[in-house]
C-alpha cells in the first residue's frame, strides 16, 4: 500500500506574528481596563486652561469633588480610596513618605469655592509637600 | 507524447507563490495602529499646573535671593465680579495695584517685562468665596506671562 506523505514547507524558524498580535491586543486591553478602573464614580468638572505641562502624571492623584445635591464641603478620594479631610495629612504622609517623595496632583471641581479647596491645600502643606500640581482640562489656546 | 505530471495541490501552489507574504505585516501594522490610537486617547486631555506650597521660611529666603515677591489677593464682589490686588515687593519698595480679573494677563505680562519673568514669585491668596476656577485662571495668566514661580500663600497670611 502506498502511503501519502504531505511535506509542509518549513521555513526553519518560529512564526512570531500571532504572538505579537496577541500580546499587543492584551496590552491594549489592559490599558483600557486600567484606565476605566481609575475612573471616578463622582464626575469632576475640571477647569479649562490653554497652557500647562503635559508631562507624565504624578503617581498620586487627589480628587476633590462636589457633594451630591446642595451639600456643603467636598468629597475627597486619594487615588481610588475615599478619605476625609481629617485623615488627609496622615494618608499623604503614609503614601508619599516623610519627607514626601513623589508628587501629588489635585483634580478639583471648577465649581467649588476656594474656601472648600483651601483646607485640602493646607493639608498638603502640613504633610510637608513643597508643591502640588493642579489638573486642568486642555482648552483652546487663547 | 504525454505531458509530464504536474502537482496542483494547495501546498504546491503555495510553494510556487512569488514575492513576500503581506498578510503578517498588515496584521502587525494594524495592531500597532490600534495601539497608538488607543494610547493617544488614553493620554487624557489634561494639563498640569505646578503650584508651590511655600512656608514662611521659604518665602523669606526667596526675598533674599533677588526675587520680587508678588502677593495676588483675590476677592469676590457681591455682583460676582472678582477683584485682584497685587502687592509687589516688600518694605518701602512695596507697590499695590487693583484691577478686575479680566485684566490679570495684561498686567502680569507688563510686570514680567519690567522685573523679568524669572525674578517674579507670585503667591496666590484667594478669598474663601472666590471660585476655584478663578484661582486657576490667575495661575494660567502667570504661566502665559512666563512666570514659573507660582504658589499658594499660607492661610495665616490672609
Amino acid at each position: 500500500m502506498r502511503i501519502r506523505r504531505h511535506h509542509h514547507p518549513s521555513s526553519g524558524h518560529i512564526n512570531v506574528t500571532p504572538l505579537i498580535d496577541v500580546v499587543m491586543c492584551l496590552i491594549v486591553f489592559y490599558l483600557i481596563v486600567g484606565r476605566l478602573a481609575t475612573q471616578h464614580a463622582r464626575p469632576i468638572s475640571l477647569p479649562s486652561t490653554g497652557v500647562g505641562d503635559s508631562e507624565s502624571k504624578p503617581r498620586l492623584v487627589l480628587n476633590v469633588a462636589r457633594p451630591e445635591g446642595e451639600g456643603q464641603g467636598v468629597v475627597l478620594s486619594l487615588g481610588d480610596q475615599p478619605v476625609t479631610i481629617g485623615e488627609l495629612v496622615g494618608q499623604l504622609k503614609a503614601r508619599l513618605g516623610e519627607p514626601p517623595r513623589g508628587e501629588l496632583a489635585i483634580r478639583a471641581d471648577r465649581r467649588l469655592a476656594w474656601g472648600s479647596v483651601q483646607p485640602v491645600v493646607e493639608a498638603c502643606r502640613a504633610a510637608g509637600l513643597p508643591g502640588v500640581k493642579l489638573v486642568t482640562e486642555k482648552g483652546a489656546a487663547k | 507524447m504525454r505531458k509530464p505530471f504536474r502537482n496542483r495541490s494547495a501546498v504546491a501552489i503555495h510553494d510556487t507563490h512569488i514575492g513576500p507574504n503581506m498578510t503578517p505585516m498588515v496584521d502587525v501594522v494594524m495592531v500597532i495602529l490600534i495601539f497608538f490610537m488607543a494610547s493617544a486617547a488614553l493620554m487624557g486631555p489634561e494639563w498640569l499646573l505646578r503650584t508651590a506650597l511655600p512656608s514662611r521660611k521659604a518665602a523669606a529666603s526667596a526675598a533674599l535671593q533677588d526675587i520680587v515677591p508678588v502677593l495676588a489677593t483675590l476677592d469676590s464682589n457681591p455682583d460676582g465680579s472678582i477683584l485682584v490686588r497685587l502687592t509687589i515687593g516688600t518694605g518701602d519698595q512695596r507697590k499695590t495695584q487693583e484691577f478686575p480679573i479680566e485684566e490679570i494677563e495684561s498686567t502680569l505680562v507688563a510686570l514680567a517685562r519690567t522685573h523679568g519673568a524669572d525674578k517674579l514669585a507670585i503667591s496666590l491668596s484667594p478669598g474663601a468665596s472666590v471660585s476655584y476656577e478663578a484661582v486657576v485662571r490667575v495661575h494660567e495668566a502667570c504661566a502665559r506671562a512666563g512666570v514659573a514661580r507660582v504658589g499658594v500663600a499660607p492661610a495665616r497670611d490672609r
